[in-house]
């Protein structure tokens, strides 16, 4: 953006604001959108995410990226699970798998 | 360069021309009810929600569900609500899911949203002009918070990603570690997100994975509570306002302001930026804290940060596990790491000491030291029996005190530190066993309680709710941060005094002439109508009197 391009941005934004009428009564206006490509949620490390499974009863707990997923084979009682967290929303799901040889 | 801080300039001028200015009510310091209006908007092509309207208000405004509003109250330290706020919806917006998703303005999904609420023929809703805004939308497009504003979420929305917007709409930043090899996202910058001990680095957060809602977050760390003026007075130590450099410290949890002891200690340590210095902390793996690994103390480092030129908490950490840069553009790195360093538990630089005695339980014992020390007003000098003494006392008291420290040898009975007879320990700081007359330890202790009246208040550190010059805090409770004019404060601690002269006898109604001040909600010290209506003002004068380099 040139600025002769912004020049006239300002201009015609100027004159929108002069001309546009005052709102009739108190109402919610549209934010600022000063930060727009700020304060998305963050992703989830491993480490956070070795932890949500720890307390959820899982050992053995291994863990690979897929995607917006992290996704785990861990143990709980003994017996073999493999779980899917998605690495933003935190959603999880929980299948428990065959031991092997079953 | 140039050119991008001519569209920086373009951008900031157009919007602040184009729209209104926002007109919220409140500021922090928080105290009271901090109203939201949550809205739920499907598209024109959604299938059914997942959930229905009762869902999400269980979740947001309903107290006892262990929802939002809970979290609220516990963080808060009882001092903030969500009372006023509601839920409305499920309405239709005209648009499809995949235009709203393509959409480069995600303010524009805020609005999108509230324009079907405006237009709706059976609820037709527009939010107060004192809220803040949440949209909700099904299915999810989104998932960003405005600072000081609103937020869009998706119906699959956590609890700790609502809380963790909560927190942006009332003006929180995010949580940054020292690990500057730690990017989380492409667009983060290096050590953002990095404290999973602090809701404001959600999503990278221990959750309790058991709670309802999603799980349950994590507690504010202190300073972010501190920020919104939810630490009482009275359980924060700020190492040497007192003239004492080197302390022994009972930290209670953070989440257990039940528990006696200070919640946070500041330890400051450079003299050029006073709202530059350490935070320690001791957090348990209890309460809304569950889902944290163990029992932790947690220090962090409070400056500013450049890039944002914002004040904001660096957890110190060890460096991470080296890890492979996410593919960026432009790159990040040239290392990386995982962000699992762990916490250090000990500081030895900038003149501080921190270390922990023993293993935390139910409190943490943290020993502390600075070199860092207010200089005194004219007329008084540091009395110095020690390094560690910087209590301001007049020339005639550090000359006594030297004194007794040139005769310490021979007041001790041989081998003991036990005093002879006719003398006792000084006692000027807490292991200061140098034997004196009775007489100079009774002054010494007087001058110890003076000491904060006889060091120059300017190069005091108080925090981030600092009053900017000439305001000072009201104190009408010990959570009461708004700054008044020292008189103001004069009449609020007077009014504090008389209060159980001016109400009925075995009521809280006040005596004729006079009314409750309502500093803050619960406040029912009885005054005059015309300091009632000093309180109200200047309530609403919020962070209008904050000193601004810490805004």
């Amino acid at each position: 953006m040139n600025s002769r391009t912004i020049f006239s941005v300002l201009v015609t934004s100027a004159a929108l604001c002069v001309t546009a009428p005052p709102p009739a009564t108190a109402q919610y206006t549209r934010p600022t959108p000063s930060n727009e490509n700020k304060n998305t949620v963050a992703e989830i490390t491993q480490e956070v995410a070795r932890v949500r499974l720890q307390k959820l009863g899982y050992t053995n707990i291994q863990l690979t990226r897929n995607g917006d997923y992290w996704e785990a084979t861990a143990t709980k009682e003994g017996k073999p699970w493999q779980i899917r967290l998605h690495a933003t929303t935190g959603a999880r799901e929980e299948k428990q798998v065959a031991a092997p040889g079953k | 360069m140039r050119d991008q801080n001519l569209k920086t300039l373009l951008f900031a001028v157009v919007i602040a021309t184009a729209v209104s200015p926002a007109a919220y009510a409140q500021s922090r310091p928080y105290r009271g009810s901090i109203p939201w209006s949550f809205l739920l908007c499907k598209f024109s092509d959604s299938p059914a929600p997942p959930h229905d309207l009762s869902y999400y208000q269980q979740m947001t405004i309903q107290t006892g569900t262990n929802g939002l509003a809970d979290y609220v109250h516990s963080v808060s330290n009882g001092a903030a609500d969500l009372g006023g706020s509601s839920v409305h919806g499920w309405y239709t917006e005209s648009h499809t899911k995949a235009y709203e998703a393509a959409l480069t303005s995600r303010s524009q999904r805020l609005q999108d949203c509230l324009d079907a609420a405006k237009a709706d023929r059976s609820d037709p809703y527009v939010p107060p002009s004192n809220q803040r805004v949440y949209v909700i939308t099904s299915p999810g497009v989104d998932l960003v918070g405005f600072e000081n504003c609103c937020a869009v979420g998706g119906d699959d929305v956590a609890l700790p990603e609502i809380a963790h917007e909560f927190g942006h709409g009332i003006d929180l930043e995010h949580s940054f570690s020292n690990d500057s090899n730690f990017h989380d996202a492409c667009w983060s910058q290096p050590g953002e997100y990095d404290n999973p001990w602090d809701l404001m680095s959600a999503a990278n957060v221990f959750v309790d994975p058991t709670h309802d809602w999603g799980g349950g977050p994590p507690f504010l760390d202190a300073y972010h509570q501190d920020e919104m003026g939810w630490i009482p007075q009275s359980r924060i130590l700020t190492l040497g306002l007192d003239g004492i450099l080197a302390q022994t410290v009972t930290l209670a949890p953070l989440s257990h302001q039940e528990t006696s002891g200070y919640l946070v200690a500041r330890v400051p340590f450079d003299a050029k930026d006073l709202f530059h210095y350490y935070t320690v902390e001791y957090r348990t793996a209890d309460s809304w804290d569950s889902g944290i690994p163990a029992n932790i103390v947690l220090i962090n480092e409070v400056k500013l940060n450049t890039k944002d030129n914002l004040y904001q908490t660096f957890l110190l950490r060890g460096a991470g596990t080296k890890a492979t840069c996410p593919t960026c553009s432009p790159a990040v790195g040239p290392s990386c790491s995982y962000g699992d360093g762990a916490p250090v538990q000990s500081v030895n630089a900038n003149g501080v000491k921190i270390s922990i005695q023993g293993t935390p339980g139910a409190t943490a014992t943290i020993d502390i030291s600075t070199e860092w020390a207010m200089p005194c007003l004219q007329g008084y000098v540091w009395r110095s029996s020690s390094s560690t003494d910087r209590v301001c006392v007049k020339p005639a008291s550090r000359t006594q005190a030297e004194d007794d420290n040139a005769k310490a040898g021979s007041r001790h009975l041989p081998n003991s530190d036990t005093c002879i007879q006719g003398y006792v320990w000084r006692q000027a700081t807490p292991d200061d066993h140098v034997c004196v007359t009775a007489a100079i330890r009774a002054q010494t202790q007087n001058e110890n309680a003076q000491a904060y009246g006889n060091a120059n208040p300017v190069y005091g550190v108080y925090g981030p709710n600092t009053c900017s010059d000439p305001y000072v805090w009201r104190i009408a409770d010990d959570l009461d941060y708004v700054c008044v004019t020292p008189a103001t404060r004069a009449q609020t601690l007077a009014d504090n005094a008389a209060a159980g002269s001016r109400h009925v006898k075995g009521s809280d109604t006040c005596v004729s002439g006079y009314v409750w001040r309502e500093a803050y909600p619960s406040d029912h010290v009885c005054v005059t109508p015309a300091t009632r209506s000093q309180a109200q003002s200047d309530n609403t004068q919020g962070n209008s009197r904050i000193v601004k380099s810490n805004l």
